[in-house]
């Protein structure tokens, strides 16, 4: 009996602060060690009561230290505390808890039979719990409930401790049998609050009834002094299990008999969870606390722990719908000032916080939260605009909404409402803000055509309000003015013009534009009146404009005009259109680009009706009227009109309007310009008109004709100079042509036959000096690799074979004689001409002359014969016959090549002449050497050609 | 006046056994192993001690039923000498006899062997009319009550105390009244014990006063007393009945847990200090000489023939070398079973005197050689007893140390546990006749500072709980 131990009573002792009572327990326990310690040297060391108890006080004076240390450790201001050694403060502590580990630890090794090893290891857990180390702890608390004796009271308290970790561990399924089984053993104090937590076990696994149960027997046990009162507790948590339970009435009919109003202990129950973060739990027990009542104030006090809690765990739409309940409540003045001030903050909170997230674009993947969340932050701004007097700034936090989440449409009303609400309240910076935020939503493109429409004018309006003389006002009026005219509301946009007048009066351009705009509109209604009515309002001096604009207006009247003959003419009045178009040109008021406008639409419909004259009339007139810069567009129909002339065989006029053209563009680039050159030069060529055509094209230089086309048309002029065998002008052209980057090479026929023309006036200088040219430009073409024409080739190559023809000559002039060194040095002479001519075909055949070539072979074929013929037949005087056989015989080997060189180079050209089909008389005698030409018929007059123009 | 009593009644019992001496002789000469009718003759001649190695003989020796003759003078013989004798013989042997008093040895036998069953099969065969069955009731109980069947052991308790008054009524016989008188009161305070140990305090309480203050037994029933009232919670009462150890009359019981019993009390009554100090005056008056008594033991060893003549010369002397040593020899020389032994030894001796006066014969030999064994085998038997006795006192020391020691951490627990609770100690009124629980077979006296024989045990404590 005596042996029992006290380490129940250890536990029980909470740690209370007894600082001054420290002492003498701590003596007290040293003398329980002393005692303790004699008796394990009574027992020799073989009892491990001894031990085990020993170990207790070593723990319980650990304790004790501890709480000392701990005193002392936060007596230290908290910045020195960091400084100090923790190890150092509680080394007294420590040193104990080493002791009381040792002894039940050796306890635990040395006495693993022994039957209260259990105390043991719940001495090492409650040791280690004591210093945070839990698993540890949990560890030896299994080990000591496993170990202890059933039925002991280690046995059941460690069940229970082991129950508590598995509690906080909310592991509670655990923990439940093990409650149950401790607490169906002990009876001790802490009975209720074990209990308790067996309850709460219950709970949390949906055991409601046995967890109801459990309160209840908890709330009867606490009525005994001998137990830990939990009743508050109990009276705090029971609420929430009925509520779970789905028994509420039962719950109502408990509180009632404690005296305790249901729905108020509900609230209170809910308001202690919701901070555990118990949401559902506690969400229950206020619809409860909500439903059971009638008090007013109890339904108060439950909606606005709703929507604490709501917040709390971001349930917007619960939240919202109590919102919407106690604003009612407000409405009905049933809201004191305090729950007034807590529901204004709690739905301003969450308009805010919504507005918030949206802004920040949290949910902009998901186009419909974004639509979810800006509805809610709209119906709290609602809720808020009955709550608050000053509405302003909430209307437009409902527009910052709507903007964020670019329903545009929304944001601009909402805007709106600010600005009026703003105004009212005089609140600048919501005025300011409201409408400029409005602006922004009306320049959204996503914003629909019919919210422009609808919001213009009103949000326009509203900011020259406020701001109409400012650099934006000014952007501002235009835009509005843009609206009115869009909308043909003149009368607006004409008092805008008005007002903007006044408000810059500076801005005449501005002023101008308006008045344009709407005099366009004018125009379009075909509302002279009007238009004369603002013209007179100009004039006097109503609107500052400009003399530009003066005139342009002048324009518009005219275009005015211009429509109308343009309306007869898509009507099919031309008639009418001309009659019209007439009256323009003839007008007193028409500018010069209307009349210039009317000259050219009665060209056009001239040209439509085929009359020549009054369309080359019209033409000409609107040619000479019309800018430049009209010209350019209206060029190509010119040219039409002009080549509708031509056709019309008429091609002076039609030249004369190529010409006009080209001279009036002529300082602009345009492609027509060159056509109408072209087409001019090439009708006067024709014409035969050379001067005009020569004078053309010396006046083009002037104009940015292109130096190609410059030469073209030159070539094509020195070719009806050759034509007319104009020799002069020919000689003049042929060396400006001879500069021709691309033509140059041209210039070799004309120059071949101004040289034919000075041989046949045997002017030899002139013959040598275009001689000269021609192999001059002839090198250069082939240089630069230009394409030379055949003519030119065959002009050059029939230069080649005068040369050729020449050696020829002279090789047949000088006959052979005897004496025999003389006909050696002569034979010889021959050979090297021979050579001579060979050397000059092989010139020509550089050519590619055809021509040239053929008849280069066969001077050269003519010469090797001729040379071979004439040794073959020389006898020589006065020899012997045997002298004359030799010598004979001796020639056959000089002759005989030479015969059959001449054959190589005969066959060598014929086939040269069929692979090149090269007609000429000189192919046909080389083709058919012993063949005399066939005479071919040869009119006495020769036919004449039909020439370019078709003319002949 | 005990020693008294005892040579009148060894007077009378040599004017009886002279005849017997002879006829004895006579049949010891006709034949030397007839040992039934040696036995008998030399029981009715008042020489037990001398019959005592024949009866033995006879039991070695013969089987089956022990005629009445025998069977008589068999109970007479164990009247004197106990059955301690007899125990040293075989089971095997005792069993084939079929004799209530052979049954009643094995029945010991088997008892002191723990065979608690077959002792009780043994004494259940024992006829109730034989003299031996009131001890051999007694021997019963004991085993019910060992086996924790306190209504069995409390029911044989009371056969026991039936059948020994009834049995005193039927004899003369001053060792048989004396001993059925110590087995009744034995007895009376088993079903006191079987009571307590049913937690029937409240009856219990009353059982212990049934027993008469003249019993030998009853100074060990006001320590019995002394717990029944600490178990309820009377413990002005129980201090009472331990005060009563410190009557001249009472004080060569040397039992430690009478102090531990009273250091307990105090603590119950939150007298602290006082447990405290009982606890360590214990302490410092034990402390010392048992450390030195163990050491003593030790040094011994088994030498039972110092241990009995340590007891012996104790006797004599009345001091011993040490103080505890002193106490312990007090206490085991008053104590009934040494005493038992004792006489039997002086029995023996006395009887060796009678047979040295004997003619010279084998017979006188063989009577002479019979008692020196016996009385070799008592010394032996009461040396051992000494010596066990000696260090079931040292044990009891120890053990008391231990338990004062766990009463010093109880009290030293409950001042930190007051001191943690921060409640002040009381330091009211210690004692007052209010505190002081009766009854109705106790009455209240004034306590005038001398303990008076007839008031002994019945001293009651006034002291106040500081619970």
């Amino acid at each position: 009996m005596l042996k029992k131990f006290f380490i129940i009573s250890l536990i029980l002792v909470s740690a209370i602060s007894f600082a001054d009572r420290r002492g003498s327990i701590l003596s007290l326990i040293d003398e329980e060690i002393d005692e303790t310690t004699r008796l394990i040297k009574e027992v020799g060391n073989r009892d491990p009561d001894l031990l085990l108890r020993i170990a207790e006080l070593h723990l319980e004076k650990a304790r004790l230290y501890q709480e000392a240390e701990n005193e002392r450790y936060l007596a230290i201001p908290s910045s020195q505390r960091r400084k100090v050694s923790r190890k150092k403060y509680f080394a007294q502590s420590r040193k104990e808890f080493s002791s009381s580990n040792k002894y039940a630890y050796t306890l635990a090794q040395k006495y693993s039979r022994y039957s209260n090893v259990g105390d043991a290891y719940y001495i090492l857990a409650y040791n280690y719990r004591e210093l945070g180390s839990y698993q540890k702890s949990e560890k030896y608390f299994r080990l000591a409930s496993r170990k202890a004796r059933k039925g002991t009271k280690v046995y059941y308290k460690s069940k229970l401790a082991l129950a508590d970790s598995y509690y906080n561990k909310r592991k509670y399924s655990r923990a439940i049998p093990l409650y149950e089984d401790a607490l169906s053993h002990l009876d001790e104090t802490w009975w209720t609050k074990d209990s308790f937590n067996l309850a709460w076990c219950y709970y949390r696994v949906k055991k409601y009834p046995l967890a109801i149960n459990k309160m209840k027997q908890v709330y009867q046990k606490s009525k005994n002094e001998k137990y830990v009162d939990m009743r508050d507790y109990v009276t705090r948590d029971i609420g929430l299990f009925f509520v779970n339970s789905g028994n509420t009435s039962e719950g109502v009919s408990f509180y009632r008999s404690l005296g305790i109003d249901y729905s108020s202990k509900l609230i209170t129950i809910a308001s202690s969870i919701i901070d555990e973060g118990k949401f559902t739990q506690a969400e229950k027990l206020l619809k409860a606390a909500y439903k059971e009542t009638n008090d007013q104030q109890l339904k108060k006090e439950a909606m606005l722990l709703q929507l604490d809690l709501y917040e709390k765990f971001n349930k917007q739409a619960k939240h919202l719908k109590i919102s919407k309940k106690l604003v009612e409540y407000e409405k009905n003045k049933l809201l004191n000032a305090t729950e007034k001030k807590t529901l204004d903050y709690q739905v301003a909170k969450q308009a805010a916080q919504i507005q918030k997230s949206i802004v920040s674009g949290v949910y902009q993947k998901s186009r419909k939260i974004t639509v979810q969340k800006r509805n809610y932050a709209i119906a709290y701004f609602s809720l808020l605009l009955q709550l608050r007097e000053q509405k302003a700034e909430t209307y437009f936090f409902q527009g910052e909404t709507s903007y964020a989440t670019k329903d545009y449409g929304d944001s601009i009303n909402y805007y709106l409402k600010a600005h009026q609400q703003a105004k009212k309240e005089n609140n600048q910076k919501i005025y300011r803000q409201s409408i400029d935020s409005a602006l922004s939503a009306l320049g959204q493109r996503r914003l629909g055509r019919s919210y422009k429409e609808k919001y213009y004018e009103p949000i326009y309006l509203a900011y020259l309000e406020s701001d109409s003389r400012s650099k934006r006002g000014k952007i501002i009026y235009q835009k509005l003015y843009k609206v009115y005219l869009e909308r043909k509301q003149l009368d607006k946009a004409e008092a805008l013009i008005r007002r903007y007048k006044e408000d810059h009066p500076e801005d005449i351009k501005g002023q101008e534009a308006m008045l344009a705009g709407v005099m366009d509109i004018y125009r379009e209604r075909k509302d002279y009146e009007k238009i004369n009515y603002f013209l007179d309002q100009i004039n006097q001096g109503v609107f500052n404009i400009t003399p530009k604009y003066r005139n342009a207006l002048k324009t518009v009247v005219t275009k005015i005009q211009i429509e109308s003959a343009q309306l007869a003419l898509d009507k099919g009045k031309k008639a009418s259109a001309l009659y019209s178009y007439l009256g323009i040109y003839k007008h007193e008021r028409s500018t010069p680009k209307a009349k210039a406008n009317a000259a050219y639409n009665l060209s056009a419909l001239y040209f439509d009706l085929g009359d020549v004259e009054q369309t080359y009339h019209w033409a000409k007139i609107a040619i000479d009227e019309m800018t430049t810069k009209d010209m350019k567009s209206l060029s190509d129909s010119v040219l039409t009109i002009a080549n509708f002339l031509f056709l019309k065989q008429d091609f002076i006029k039609a030249a004369d309007l190529n010409i006009r053209v080209v001279a009036k563009l002529c300082r602009i680039g345009s492609s027509s310009k060159e056509t109408a050159f072209k087409n001019g030069t090439f009708l006067f060529l024709a014409q035969g008109e050379l001067d005009k055509a020569l004078s053309l094209i010396e006046d083009a230089g002037k104009c940015s004709i292109s130096p190609v086309l410059l030469d073209e048309t030159r070539l094509e002029l020195a070719k009806e100079y050759l034509e007319r065998k104009d020799w002069e002008q020919l000689e003049r052209e042929a060396l400006t042509l001879e500069k021709s980057v691309r033509y140059s090479a041209h210039t070799i026929i004309f120059y071949d036959q101004i040289i034919k023309n000075y041989e046949r006036i045997n002017d030899r200088e002139y013959v040598s000096k275009y001689r000269s040219k021609i192999f001059n430009l002839y090198q250069k073409a082939n240089l630069r690799k230009q394409e030379i024409p055949v003519d030119a080739l065959d002009a050059v190559a029939r230069l080649l074979t005068q040369g050729m023809k020449e050696k020829a000559k002279e090789l047949d002039l000088e006959k052979l004689s005897f004496p025999e060194e003389s006909y050696n040095k002569l034979l010889k002479r021959k050979l090297a001409l021979l050579d001579l001519i060979t050397s000059d075909m092989n010139e020509i055949k550089k050519t590619g002359s055809g021509r040239g070539i053929v008849s280069a072979y066969q001077i050269l074929i003519q010469s090797y014969e001729g040379l071979a013929n004439e040794i073959k037949g020389f006898v020589p005087p006065g020899k012997s016959p045997e002298y004359r056989k030799s010598f004979s015989k001796a020639m056959q080997s000089v002759y005989r090549p030479i015969f059959q060189s001449a054959s190589t180079l005969r066959n060598e050209v014929k086939k040269l002449i069929y692979d090149n089909e090269i007609i000429s008389l000189e192919s046909y005698s080389i083709i058919f050497p012993d063949v005399k030409p066939a005479a071919f018929y040869q009119p006495e007059v020769l036919p004449k050609m039909m020439d370019k123009w078709g003319r002949r | 006046m005990f020693l008294r009593l005892l040579t009148l009644t060894l007077l009378a019992q040599a004017i009886c056994s002279f005849a017997s001496i002879n006829d004895a002789a006579r049949i010891y000469q006709k034949n030397r192993r007839d040992y039934r009718n040696l036995t008998i003759s030399l029981v009715e001649g008042g020489y037990y001690f001398s019959a005592l190695p024949f009866m033995k003989e006879y039991l070695v020796s013969n089987k089956g039923r022990v005629d009445e003759s025998l069977e008589r003078a068999f109970d007479k013989l164990l009247s004197y000498t106990g059955s301690k004798p007899f125990e040293v013989l075989p089971s095997q042997t005792l069993n084939r006899i079929n004799s209530s008093n052979v049954k009643y040895i094995l029945a010991k036998k088997y008892f002191r062997e723990g065979k608690y069953q077959t002792a009780q099969k043994m004494i259940s065969s024992i006829n109730a009319s034989h003299p031996v069955y009131p001890f051999a009731l007694h021997l019963q109980a004991t085993i019910y009550s060992i086996l924790n069947q306190n209504d069995l052991a409390n029911s044989s308790f009371k056969d026991c105390v039936d059948f020994s008054g009834s049995r005193l009524k039927r004899t003369e016989d001053p060792f048989r009244v004396k001993q059925l008188n110590i087995n009744k009161d034995t007895c009376i305070l088993g079903v006191a014990r079987s009571q307590f140990a049913s937690g029937n305090y409240q009856q219990a309480d009353l059982s212990y006063l049934d027993v008469p203050k003249s019993s030998p037994v009853w100074p060990q029933v006001l320590f019995e007393e002394a717990w029944n009232s600490y178990y309820l919670n009377n413990y002005n009462r129980t201090l009472g009945k331990l005060v009563s150890y410190r009557a001249p009359v009472l004080d060569f019981i040397f039992n430690p847990e009478i102090e531990v019993l009273k250091a307990l009390s105090y603590y119950r009554l939150c007298l602290y200090d006082d447990a405290k100090e009982s606890v360590d005056n214990f302490y410092g008056e034990y402390l010392s000489p048992a450390k030195k008594l163990r050491k003593f033991i030790r040094s011994k060893g088994k030498n039972y023939d110092y241990f009995y003549k340590l007891a012996v010369n104790y006797e004599a002397q009345r001091v011993s070398e040490d103080g505890l040593l002193t106490k312990a020899l007090q206490s085991v020389v008053r104590d009934l079973a040494y005493q038992e032994l004792k006489e039997s030894v002086v029995k023996s001796f006395l009887e060796l005197e009678k047979v040295k006066n004997l003619n010279n014969s084998s017979f006188k030999r063989r009577m002479e050689g019979n008692l020196q064994s016996v009385i070799n085998t008592y010394q032996k038997i009461i040396g051992s007893f000494v010596r066990g006795n000696l260090i079931n006192k040292y044990n009891e020391v120890f053990t008391a140390f231990k338990s004062m020691s766990y009463i010093k951490l109880e009290v030293l627990s409950e001042r930190k546990k007051r001191l943690y609770q921060n409640r002040d100690f009381d330091s009211s009124k210690r004692g007052d006749v209010k505190y002081i629980k009766r009854n109705e077979k106790q009455y209240f006296w004034d306590f005038n500072g001398e303990f008076w024989a007839d008031e002994l045990g019945d001293y009651v404590f006034a002291l106040g709980s500081k619970c």
